[in-house]
Formats: C-alpha cells, structure tokens, sequence
C-alpha cells in the first residue's frame, strides 16, 4: 500500500516537473546548441524505426529508367541541393545552419531507396525536410530516387551533364523557384540575355526571370 | 491503248504524295537536333551597311563572335564602361554590372546554339553609329530545342580607341513555326 502511494506521488511530481520545464522555457530549441549525445541517438533512432516501419512495404519501380533519372537530375538540382549539396559545392547557407546536419548527397547515395520515397514523400517533422507529395506526384518522387542512386558513380561534371539534359524544375506544376540556398546561382543569372521570356506572368517558375527582389547581400 | 479514267487522279495523287514527304523530310532535318551545330552564320545575311559604318559592323561581329565563343574576356572589351544593356525588361548599367550578370550566362546558352544572321542596316554619324541585326537561333533547352527570333540593337561611339558599344537591346520571342 505504502509502494502505490509513493509510486503515485513520483508521477505527480514528474508531470509538475515536466510542466515546469516546458512552461519555463527551461529546454534550449535553438539549433546552434546540439543536443545531448544520448538525446541525438535516441532521436535518430527513433527516425530511423519510424521510417523504416512504414516504408518497408512499398513497392520499387525500374530504377534504371534513363528518363526518370534525368527528370530527377533536374529536380534535385532545384530542390535539394541548398541542404543536400551536390558533387563539388561543400556548403550552403542552409545547409551550414541546419540542425540536425541534413545528410549530404554522398549519404544519399547510399540511402534504402524505399526509406529515401517515404522520406522525401512526408518529410520528417521538426527537421527541415519537407513533405514534397504535397506539391509531387510519386512519379516525380522515384524520378529524384532514381537519380540519388546515380551518386555512387558520378562525380561534379558528370552530375552538371545530366542537369543540363534535364528540363530543370519540372514535376507537373507546383513548382515555384524561391532559392534553394545556392549563392553561387542566382535564378537571372541563370538565363541568357537571348532566351524569350514566354509568359512574365510565370516569372518565377520553369523559366527564370526577372527577380524583383533585393540584391542578396550581407 | 486507253489510259484508264482514273490514272490522272493517281498520278496527281504520288506526286502530292512525293511533295508531302519531301516537305517532311526537309523539315526534319531543318529541326534534327542532331544535325545542329553550333555556330555563327552571316553569310546569307541581308546587308544594308552604309560605308561609314563598316568600321562599327566590324566592332559588333568580334564582339558577338567573342560572346559565342566564351572569350568574355575579348568580348567585354568592345563595351564602353558605361555601357546600358536592355534585353527582356532587364537592365544593365555598366559592363561590370553585365560581367556581374548575364556574362556568365550568355556565352553558356551561345556556345551551344547555332546563329544564323538574317538582316543587318548600320548606319553611322560623326563618332555615332547604329546597327541593328535580326537574327535566328536554334539552341537547346533541356532535351528540347527552340528556335528563337532574336533582335539587336546596338549604338556605338568613337573614341580614341575606336568604336566602343555604347547601348545594346535584346529581344527575343519564340519563333513562329
């Protein structure tokens, strides 16, 4: 009897304590402070199970398909490059000042493709990685899959090759062209004084064009 | 012997047969992909050049050649410090602030395409001249090819070290298939 009774006064003043640190802002959310070794193991397993409890089933399409991996070459470079890098660009803004550290292409080389899906399809919470299938159809989804495996074997010439035979930015619609966190490419840049500018209404989107923004400087 | 009543039909048939196909082929290699090279062709162009601007025309094709050919360093000597470049809606206000911009991106998009001239006029008063050229560009976008109406307008001034490019305008649309 005296067991229950003290059992029950431990959880009560648990739940106060876990109140109090919560309320008083006690836990540092900022990502310059790293967390705990055992704290970051805990998380990384946890990911890791949760992903693999619910990608383990799902079915992999023809990875070798040329056409998907250049469909994904192009998309990748727009869309994950600012955290995951590429062959020969070692850091970005973004990728230098996320925490947890995304992994970079190299990891993702290695990555299960059927984790690498479920990943890039619902992203993971509190990490920065987006849920593209809200914006992506799951054909583009295997078409960045596709083109991860390629890392294994392709070095920067290689990767700037199977880009520039992509059509860029191009998943069906949905796209937008907000920077990826490559300083070294700004999106005017990017087209020529000679390349029509089709539709100034789709600025912004597969056809680069005018960026009205400020200069980006610091 | 009798011709039968319907051999004119049949004959008139395999010819428009033949014109049809050999319209066809013709088309096919005007847009082979493969069969693009990249290049610069004034050749066939249709030239209205007054005498006294002869020496500008030339400054303007080193400078368009230099562009293609990726040699900025060649290009960008023809261009006046202060030079102005309108193309699209977009500006620039110097040769640094070209070299800054579409330097980098115009000789890329140029050294894969193929240029033909179509018309050039020039004319040219006191240390003023102007050229104006239209031209037709092939390039490749992706795994798809445009063809690309392009205009140019270019004043240029002469100084002590000869004709400088003063103002550029760019313009081009999608061409008309």
């Amino acid at each position: 009897m005296h067991f229950a009774k003290y059992f029950l006064l431990l959880i009560v003043a648990v739940a106060i304590a876990t109140a109090a640190f919560v309320r008083f802002g006690i836990y540092d959310v900022a990502a310059d402070t790293p967390h705990w070794r055992a704290t970051y193991a805990a998380l990384a397993t946890l990911r890791d199970r949760s992903i693999a409890a619910r990608a383990s089933n799902i079915e992999l399409p023809d990875l070798s398909d040329a056409a998907l991996i250049r469909e994904g070459a192009g998309n990748y470079d727009s869309m994950c490059v600012g955290c995951h890098l590429r062959p020969g660009l070692e850091e970005t803004e973004l990728s230098l000042g996320l925490y947890p550290r995304p992994p970079s292409w190299s990891d993702l080389g290695r990555t299960d493709p059927r984790d690498a899906f479920w990943v890039i399809k619902h992203g993971i919470k509190m990490t920065g990685m987006p849920a593209w299938g809200k914006s992506m159809h799951d054909r583009y989804i295997w078409g960045m899959v596709a083109f991860l495996r390629r890392f294994t074997e392709i070095n920067e010439a290689q990767y700037v090759a199977m880009v520039k035979a992509s059509r860029g930015h191009s998943h069906g619609g949905g796209e937008s062209d907000i920077e990826s966190g490559d300083a070294a490419a700004p999106n005017e840049s990017r087209r020529s004084s000679f390349e029509p500018v089709d539709d100034p209404m789709a600025l912004g989107g597969e056809v680069p064009g005018h960026d009205s923004s400020p200069d980006h400087t610091h | 012997m009798n011709s039968p009543p319907f051999a004119p039909a049949v004959v008139l048939a395999i010819a428009l047969s033949l014109a049809t196909s050999a319209a066809s082929v013709h088309e096919q290699e005007k847009h082979n992909v493969a069969a693009m090279k990249p290049g610069r062709d004034v050749a066939g162009a249709r030239l209205e050049v007054d005498p006294t601007a002869t020496a500008a025309v030339a400054v303007v094709e080193r400078f368009s050649t230099a562009l293609a050919a990726g040699d900025i360093e060649r290009a960008v000597a023809d261009l006046d410090p202060k030079v102005l470049i309108l193309e699209s809606g977009g500006v620039e206000k110097s040769r640094d602030e070209y070299l800054a911009n579409h330097a980098k991106a115009d000789p890329d998009f140029l050294k894969d395409a193929h240029v033909t001239l179509k018309h050039r006029s020039a004319r040219a008063s006191g240390d003023l001249a102007w050229v104006a050229s239209e031209s037709q560009i092939h390039a490749m976008k992706g795994a798809d090819m445009m063809m690309i109406d392009s205009t140019e307008t270019m004043v240029l001034r002469r100084n002590a070290d000869g004709w400088k490019i003063v103002h550029i305008h760019w313009s081009s649309r999608r061409a008309n298939r």
